[in-house]
């Protein structure tokens, strides 16, 4: 209360008080609907809303997420640019399907060679049918992608290769 | 479908599977009487490590990407400050003193690419730069505040061993897969490693055989993760050890490969104690060079994507 | 009043948006490997491919002016602004979206390879069809040539461009990917949509015929000194005056699998649905113009009255509605002769309640394409009647007199 005695007194007054500091929201909450006669510091002289500082609060939240006044102006391009975005579209299009094409060759001769792999195991080894059993056997426990299989990341770790594995550990 | 069909081991036959395209690459069953005796049987390691760091990008990619990257910063809502900045803060201000403001609209001034369409303290025909980074300013007594935080340096995706052309190293070539390849004492080829059955021996299953005798053959220890027990491709010789191609010609000899994964730890070849003289970590691509023909045509669908 | 012109030399404060020096710094930190890699010196494409060599291409694949070519292909020049921008202001104010002309050239370049791999697919097609003699497997490697030039050539920036924003009526049909454009863009994109809402809603569908799926779009103009000259929309109420000559017929065949055949016969006929008959208390068909024996050079093709004379086997009568009787329909039928050229002395009709069924089944004529037009009565059918020389028109009451 001391300093803004000092203020008032010194004619500073509430232009000062406002530009330093923004207002408390306790002050002003405490403040607001009272009708008082005493300078208060923060206190707004201009009230623009009638809201409450916590529907205030609420309203600002709301407006971070709505459009309003935070689009961008339409991206206008002309009929040659439209063109050519749309070449840039189709190449990148053309390169994913020619790319899911050769996968989906590629894991169907992989299925097929484990089918024949399977089959001639079975019917033309000599061992009375154990090396197909054990091929063919699961765990009933679901067998688990190592965790120490690491995810390709865009830039190495410091530690490339761990080079001291021991199998005592 | 593979795992339940698998499932029924010696009792049903894997033709399960009810897809059609099996009989292409399957043998027909009648064809296959002659039965190969298990000294004849090896089990072959497809053992690769996997890659480190994501693909190369071709220059189409890296264009395209940027491209993208540029449209969508441009169609980008602009940046609510005031919800972060507590007006005539001290944050504020030093966000504002960071930020180059476009230009706004003044009277009697032409402006040729446009007049200044301005919201939010943003020229909404553009895309928004925010800068975060904290100007360096030698009289600040927070000067030290910025060694904290130092600028983050990415590792370079070239190693040493890529610059020194280091083939038996597992940190070369961190984009694309490398695959374990030795070369065979007697004959000197370049194959996956294989191992053959012993008649005398019990036998064990494929994926066990192989994985116990790599490991036996190696002076370091190193970690591997089998991804199944069932073999993904069976590759056949005839009496002169060359590849078959075709189902008419005589099989004398398979090898059985398991596929598997290397995690960690090395494997230096212990050349007195194996068949092997020599070993080679490669990508995919050099493959071609070491393989002979027949047996890399048998072996190449195998390979990673990347 | 503009005072002073902004230009950083002239005005040190003043930056101009837009101009690349304005955001100077990027944000702080390594976003992705791609922008940590300084960029190479920027491709450019390569015009000696599959799409550049017009000595082996047809000239309509090519974009005539030189200025908007070299834009589409080159990009646009930051200091002479776009040529499809007519205002000065504007063609100074546009800008390219960044990085378009970077990544333009490697696109063109890619999609240029592929399509030459397309293109040596169709010559081996080509020799495959020479040796072939089933006509079944023919027409099976026809049809997988045909889709192989179309995806050739439908990402080529110039075809694209021209697909899309020229006038329509202009495209070259004969060149297969123009016709595939011009068939899922504008025909059944929008053209042939509005025609069968038309027809159905007007019950075209089933009083002329039991159904129809065009496969030829067929459109009907009146050129005469009041009509309007352009081709009518479907179910168009059109004065008499506007109806008094003969139309003319353009024929757009869209049947990109089944090639069209110089030797392919047609008969065009302009029949009235609702002419009306007191005796029967209900309304004739009748037939209003036929011709027999058209056939088509080239795709795209106007019908005018000096081709249409040599097959005309009746000949043009304009719409004369009776007063007071509802609007008549007039619909227009493309019908293909299964059967060759149709004999004059073998055809059997009566126009005035012509037997539309009939004569089509008897004369083997299935519909391809089909257009409607209305009419009814005004003050001028008097004299279009007079000219034509007709009776005089009946007028009808609301209580039968």
């Amino acid at each position: 209360m001391l300093t803004n005695t000092i203020k008032l007194q010194s004619g500073l007054g509430l232009s000062l008080s406002q530009r330093i500091m923004p207002a408390s929201a306790s002050i002003s909450s405490m403040m607001a609907g009272t009708i008082s006669s005493q300078f208060t510091r923060g206190k707004r002289t201009k009230s623009k809303s009638t809201m409450s500082q916590g529907t205030q609060r609420v309203v600002g939240q709301l407006s971070v997420m709505s459009a309003a006044r935070k689009q961008p102006l339409r991206l206008k391009l002309t009929n040659e640019d439209l063109v050519r975005h749309q070449v840039v579209h189709n190449a990148w299009a053309m390169l994913q399907k020619q790319k899911r094409q050769v996968r989906e060759e590629k894991l169907t001769k992989q299925f097929e060679a484990m089918q024949s792999a399977m089959e001639d195991l079975k019917h033309g080894v000599e061992d009375g049918g154990v090396l197909f059993g054990f091929g063919s056997k699961f765990e009933k426990t679901k067998k688990r992608v190592s965790l120490e299989l690491r995810v390709p990341t865009e830039y190495p770790p410091n530690q490339v290769w761990n080079h001291k594995y021991s199998k005592s550990d | 479908m593979l795992r339940n069909s698998l499932r029924t081991t010696n009792s049903v036959c894997v033709r399960g599977f009810s897809t059609s395209s099996i009989a292409r690459l399957a043998e027909p069953i009648e064809n296959v009487k002659t039965k190969t005796p298990i000294d004849s049987i090896s089990s072959s390691l497809f053992l690769s490590r996997v890659p480190i760091v994501t693909p190369t990008l071709g220059e189409f990619e890296k264009q395209y990407y940027k491209y993208q990257d540029e449209l969508q910063r441009r169609l980008m809502w602009s940046f609510p400050y005031y919800y972060y900045f507590k007006k005539s803060s001290l944050a504020e201000a030093a966000f504002f003193k960071n930020q180059k403001w476009p230009i706004s609209k003044e009277e009697g001034v032409f402006y040729p690419k446009g007049t200044p369409n301005i919201k939010h303290l943003r020229e909404r025909s553009e895309k928004q730069v925010i800068n975060v980074k904290e100007e360096e300013d030698e009289n600040s007594k927070f000067k030290k505040e910025s060694d904290v935080v130092k600028p983050i340096v990415p590792n370079s995706r070239i190693t040493d061993a890529d610059v020194k052309k280091d083939l038996k190293s597992l940190e070369r070539k961190l984009d694309s897969t490398l695959y374990l390849i030795v070369q065979d004492k007697k004959s000197s080829e370049w194959k996956f490693p294989s191992f053959k059955y012993n008649a005398e021996e019990r036998i064990s299953a494929l994926d066990e055989y192989a994985t116990e005798n790599i490991q036996n053959i190696s002076q370091k220890d190193f970690n591997m993760f089998t991804v199944t027990n069932t073999p993904i491709h069976v590759v056949k010789y005839d009496s002169s050890n060359k590849v078959v191609n075709n189902a008419s010609t005589n099989v004398a000899s398979k090898e059985y490969i398991i596929k598997s994964h290397i995690l960690a730890g090395d494997f230096v070849l212990n050349q007195k104690e194996s068949q092997f003289k020599d070993y080679l970590w490669l990508s995919g691509e050099e493959l071609p060079e070491y393989l002979s023909k027949d047996y890399y045509k048998q072996v190449e669908f195998l390979l990673a994507d990347y | 009043m503009i005072t002073s012109v902004a230009k950083s030399r002239s005005i040190p404060n003043v930056v101009i948006p837009g101009s690349r020096a304005f955001f100077s710094t990027v944000v702080g930190g390594v976003r992705s490997q791609e922008a940590s890699q300084s960029s190479t010196a920027s491709s450019t494409i390569n015009e000696e491919g599959v799409w550049s060599q017009f000595d082996k291409r047809s000239e309509s694949l090519k974009i005539k002016n030189p200025i908007l070519r070299n834009e589409l292909l080159h990009g646009i020049d930051p200091a002479k602004g776009p040529l499809t921008l007519k205002k000065g202001l504007s063609k100074m104010k546009y800008t390219s979206p960044t990085g378009l002309d970077e990544v333009f050239p490697l696109a063109y370049n890619f999609l240029q390879e592929t399509a030459k791999e397309k293109y040596s697919q169709v010559t081996e097609i080509e020799s495959q069809i020479a040796a072939e003699t089933d006509e079944a497997v023919k027409t099976q490697l026809l049809k997988k040539k045909n889709q192989l030039i179309i995806d050739a050539e439908k990402f080529n920036p110039e075809v694209a461009y021209k697909a899309q924003f020229s006038n329509p009526e202009n495209l070259n049909l004969d060149e297969l990917v123009y016709q595939y454009y011009y068939k899922t863009k504008n025909f059944e994109g929008f053209n042939k949509m509005l025609l069968m809402q038309r027809i159905e809603q007007l019950h075209v569908l089933p009083d002329a015929i039991p159904t129809i799926n065009p496969s030829v779009e067929l459109k009907v103009k009146f050129i005469n000194e009041s009509g309007v000259n352009k081709y009518i929309t479907p179910g168009d109420i059109l004065s008499s005056r506007a109806t008094s000559k003969p139309p003319i017929f353009q024929v757009n065949y869209l049947n990109i699998d089944e090639a069209l055949k110089p030797s392919d016969k047609f008969t065009l006929l302009v029949v009235n649905l609702d002419h009306p008959n007191t005796k029967t208390n209900s309304y004739d068909i009748t037939l209003n113009y036929g011709v027999k024996d058209v056939s088509f050079q080239h795709n795209n093709q106007v019908l005018s009255f000096d081709e249409l004379s040599q097959g005309e086997f009746a000949e043009y009568l304009p719409p004369v509605p009776e007063k007071n009787s509802p609007t008549s329909r007039f619909v227009t039928l493309l019908l293909k002769q299964e059967e060759g050229p149709l004999a004059t002395e073998k055809l059997n009709f009566n126009r005035k309640d012509f037997a539309l069924a009939d004569f089509l089944t008897e004369n083997k004529l299935v519909p391809v394409g089909i257009n409607v037009w209305r009419s009814k009565w005004d003050g001028n059918v008097k004299n279009v009647r007079e000219m034509y020389g007709l009776p005089n028109g009946r007028v009808f009451h609301r209580v039968r007199r």
